[in-house]
């Protein structure tokens, strides 16, 4: 039943990751016995509820690794770190058991079992107890092919992954060169997943058609570690009679919040299929895309099925790796489900209430307005309260994520020879779960780059007098309304001079430009910009200070980043508590409406000529002896209208800057409901999302943070 | 590559034994014109397939095009099992085990006895 199998595998992953945390934890203790029998205890429960509900080749596998533990807890064999290796790659073939939908390779598991056999062998006197199975299932046809979840098995793997579009169109000599296409497609099927689509649009009919001649064109998605340069190689003997152009359109490396992938329209502008022009003209009318430019012909159905699919695919791969590293339920005390109901009994209460006065109301009764006023009012303060209260229940503290940190730091300390342990603070620190969830890629980005460019080798740091092991502490705390979060290690710190020098070489600042220490940092979050020599598969291919950067700001976060030569390097990030309802306080200028966080409101006046300080064309205002600069907003916004006669301003504060913005009028307090912008308008910095009010009309979210900036540079 | 050609009341029946592949393109690509001139309902068996290759599943197409050109039927039956036709078509792209939200395929020839044979195959 649907039911049990689900509620197995929501006990399965906390199990496993119990495993995990212990496993590292053995490492460290390897005697310990507590340790080894929980781990123990662990994979029994695994494996005896696995064969109650079903899972069966779960059950049979994790047989196997139990043995391993009892002998261990019994003394018969002991710890090291081999042993450890092997748990933890049996806990992740065991996740993708459970978790992956399409059926995994008996290979991967027969190899971890060999290992572990290596290690009970020596020693069991009754070997034969260890059974093993050799259960072959008979090969599905295609079984790898085609399927996005296949492709996301190998937890490690999946970071390295990514997804390239093969447009592959042979000339029409190409069976007459002696070429063939299957064994190429099958050749592509061995590098990962792969989704076909044949265009057969110009295929002839049966009298015309040249039976040698190739009029069949493909193109190929393919999901795979390899590099773009190993998928090309697949194609190096036809080169001469086919055309083959090979694009990546998604990339595990590339942080991304959103599953979201392109859109129709894109995809096919990528694909040559149409252009700008036809896009435009398509867009006027307000039908799907894809189904408008079939039926004006300029696409074929084919064409845009393959372009369908694409989308399909990739916001697949892409929501499956987001949801391998994110488990989709949160614990909540009862307690705060417990005060939910009851507001929502209270809430119920009130509802009657106003159908009442509505009834009384149609029936020509009347209702004073102190009644209406109540309810309101009753009601303004129940979704108060249960905006709170929900928030609340959303509120999840750091430690799973700094705990799934630990395997991250061991897995990468081994992979690049290096000592590096991890401490961590204020994991007891809470967050609403989506910011939590979105903070996962960009702190495992930081934490890869610590390790991989902060932290030196043993060797290099007792030479320079550091102990030999590197450390890396990951602290969070509660600030106002935001969190505060700081990775910190203790490496070599960032190079000012080879920053400026790449960043030269970049054409990101010129030969002449002078920079602060601190803005030389900052220039670390431009687009491609990388200062390792070389890329290593971890990090350095240029691709993720900014997107991590984006990604924080995309959470109305902040990040900054502190560096001292041989010290090391401080990254902080600072995220508000919550995402979606803020405190506004709504402007409006001619017709339109803004609002701005409350919280950054210093304070409202008047706008009276005596403001604006001697000399016309400042941009500053002298508010109470205090000189701040002010934005029109306008001009910022090009608002025709007459403007009103009295206008307002309001002072807003980020960090340690002010500026004054000019508004027609301020109307007041409104709880906003943030919505995110649409992908047209991201261009437009100086507003960060929108909200709908009561009238259904929008009103624009301002970005105190760019307004800010834009003021105190001067533009 | 053998290619018997068996004409029924109703139907014709085409055979193909050996090699569907280009080096024999031509003399399919003649069978299958001819039968489409005289016949108004074509069943292909692929039973004896040992090998083939994309020329083949291109003339499928071709004959199919033509078929619903002039309202005539064209099929493969699929009780003439051909792994090697099944294989070919999955991995050439011309029909997908899943389907990605594409309502008609341009190849409902090779996708229709596709999909016969495997749900024949599941229900045993």
């Amino acid at each position: 039943m649907a039911d049990q199998a689900e509620y197995y595998r929501e006990e399965a992953r906390e199990l496993l990751e119990l495993i995990e945390q212990k496993l590292i934890d053995l490492e460290a203790q390897p005697e310990d016995e507590e340790l080894l029998n929980a781990i123990f205890r662990a994979f029994h429960t695994i494996k005896g509820s696995g064969s109650m509900f079903g899972f069966e080749k779960v059950a049979e596998f994790t047989h196997e690794i139990e043995t391993l533990f009892d002998y261990l807890r019994e003394k018969r064999i002991s710890t090291n770190k081999e042993i450890i290796d092997v748990a933890l790659a049996a806990k992740d073939h065991i996740f993708d058991l459970i978790f992956s939908e399409e059926p995994i390779e008996d290979e991967a598991g027969e190899k971890i079992l060999e290992r572990v056999r290596g290690y009970l062998s020596p020693v069991a006197e009754s070997s034969s107890d260890t059974t093993s199975k050799s259960t072959s299932t008979s090969p599905k046809r295609s079984d790898k092919t085609q399927d996005p979840e296949a492709a996301t098995e190998a937890a490690s793997e999946s970071k390295n992954e990514r997804t390239y579009r093969i447009t592959f169109s042979p000339q029409r000599e190409f069976f007459l060169r002696g070429a063939k296409v299957l064994p190429l497609l099958q050749e592509l099927e061995e590098l990962g997943t792969l989704l076909v689509f044949a265009h057969t649009d110009e295929v002839p009919a049966i009298d015309s058609i040249d039976p040698e001649v190739c009029y069949t064109k493909w193109t190929i998605l393919l999901t795979s570690t390899k590099t773009r340069n190993e998928v090309q190689d697949v194609f190096i003997f036809v080169e001469d009679y086919s055309e083959v152009h090979i694009d990546i359109i998604d990339d595990a490396a590339q942080l991304d919040i959103s599953s979201e992938y392109k859109r129709i329209g894109e995809i096919l502008y990528e694909q040559g299929y149409v252009d700008q022009e036809t896009i435009e003209s398509i867009m006027q009318q307000k039908q799907l895309f894809g189904e408008v430019a079939v039926k004006q012909g300029i696409l074929s159905k084919d064409a845009l099925d393959s372009a369908l699919s694409e989308q399909q695919y990739v916001r697949k791969v892409r929501q499956r790796r987001q949801q391998q590293q994110t488990g989709t339920t949160i614990r909540v005390k009862s307690e705060k489900l417990d005060s939910l109901v009851d507001l929502v009994g209270e809430i119920v209460t009130l509802q009657a209430r106003l159908t009442q006065y509505t009834e009384s109301a149609k029936d020509g009764e009347e209702v004073s307005a102190s009644e209406l006023e109540s309810v309101s009012e009753n009601m303004a303060r129940l979704t108060a309260e249960l905006r709170e209260n929900t928030m609340d229940i959303r509120m999840v503290p750091l430690a799973e994520t700094f705990n799934s940190f630990h395997r991250l730091v061991r897995d990468l300390s081994s992979e690049l020879k290096k000592e590096v342990h991890m401490e961590t603070s204020g994991a007891e620190t809470e967050l609403d779960k989506n910011v939590i969830d979105a903070l996962n890629d960009p702190l495992v980005h930081i934490i890869r780059n610590s390790i991989d460019h902060g932290i030196e080798t043993p060797e290099e740091r007792t030479k320079s007098g550091k102990p030999r092991e590197g450390s890396v502490r990951i602290s969070a705390e509660n600030s106002g309304a935001n969190v505060l979060i700081t990775i910190k290690d203790d490496g070599r710190g960032l190079s000012s001079e080879k920053i400026r020098s790449k960043a030269i070489q970049r054409g990101v600042i010129s030969e002449d430009a002078k920079l602060s220490e601190r803005e030389l940092f900052s220039l670390i979050f431009s687009p491609g910009f990388s200062t390792a020599e070389t890329a290593t598969s971890v990090s350095g291919r240029g691709v993720g200070m900014d997107v991590v950067k984006r990604n924080i700001e995309q959470l109305r976060g902040k990040i900054k980043v502190d560096s001292e030569k041989n010290i090391g390097t401080t990254i902080t990030l600072t995220i508000p508590l919550t995402l979606s309802i803020i405190d506004g306080l709504l402007l409006s200028i001619g017709k339109e409406r803004y609002v701005i966080n409350l919280s950054a409101i210093e304070e409202c006046f008047e706008l009276t000529p005596d403001l604006f300080p001697e000399g016309q064309g400042n941009e500053y205002l002298a508010v109470r002896g205090e000189v701040i600069p002010y934005i029109d907003l306008r001009e910022l916004f090009g608002e025709q209208s007459e403007p009103p006669k009295n206008r307002e301003l309001t002072v807003i504060r980020a960090g340690e800057s002010k500026v004054a913005l000019i508004v027609d009028s301020i109307i007041g307090q409104h709880q906003t409901v943030i919505k995110p912008l649409n992908a047209a308008l991201n261009s437009i910095q100086e507003v960060s999302g929108s909200t709908i009010l009561g009238d259904g009309t929008i009103a624009f979210i301002l970005d105190i943070n760019k307004l800010t900036e834009k003021a105190s540079s001067g533009i | 590559m053998d290619i018997r050609i068996e004409e029924n009341e109703e139907t014709t029946h085409i055979s193909f034994l050996g090699n569907a592949t280009v080096e024999g393109a031509m003399e399919i690509r003649d069978a299958l014109m001819e039968t489409l001139q005289k016949s108004n309902s074509i069943v292909l068996d692929a039973a004896g397939i040992k090998k083939t290759d994309v020329s083949f599943l291109q003339l499928l197409i071709s004959a199919e095009k033509t078929a619903q050109e002039s309202d005539k039927s064209i099929e493969i039956d699929p009780s003439s099992y051909s792994e090697v036709l099944m294989k070919a078509a999955v991995q050439g792209g011309f029909c997908r085990e899943e389907e990605y939200e594409s309502s008609s395929s341009m190849h409902s020839i090779l996708t229709t006895y596709y999909t016969k044979v495997t749900r024949g195959a599941e229900n045993g």
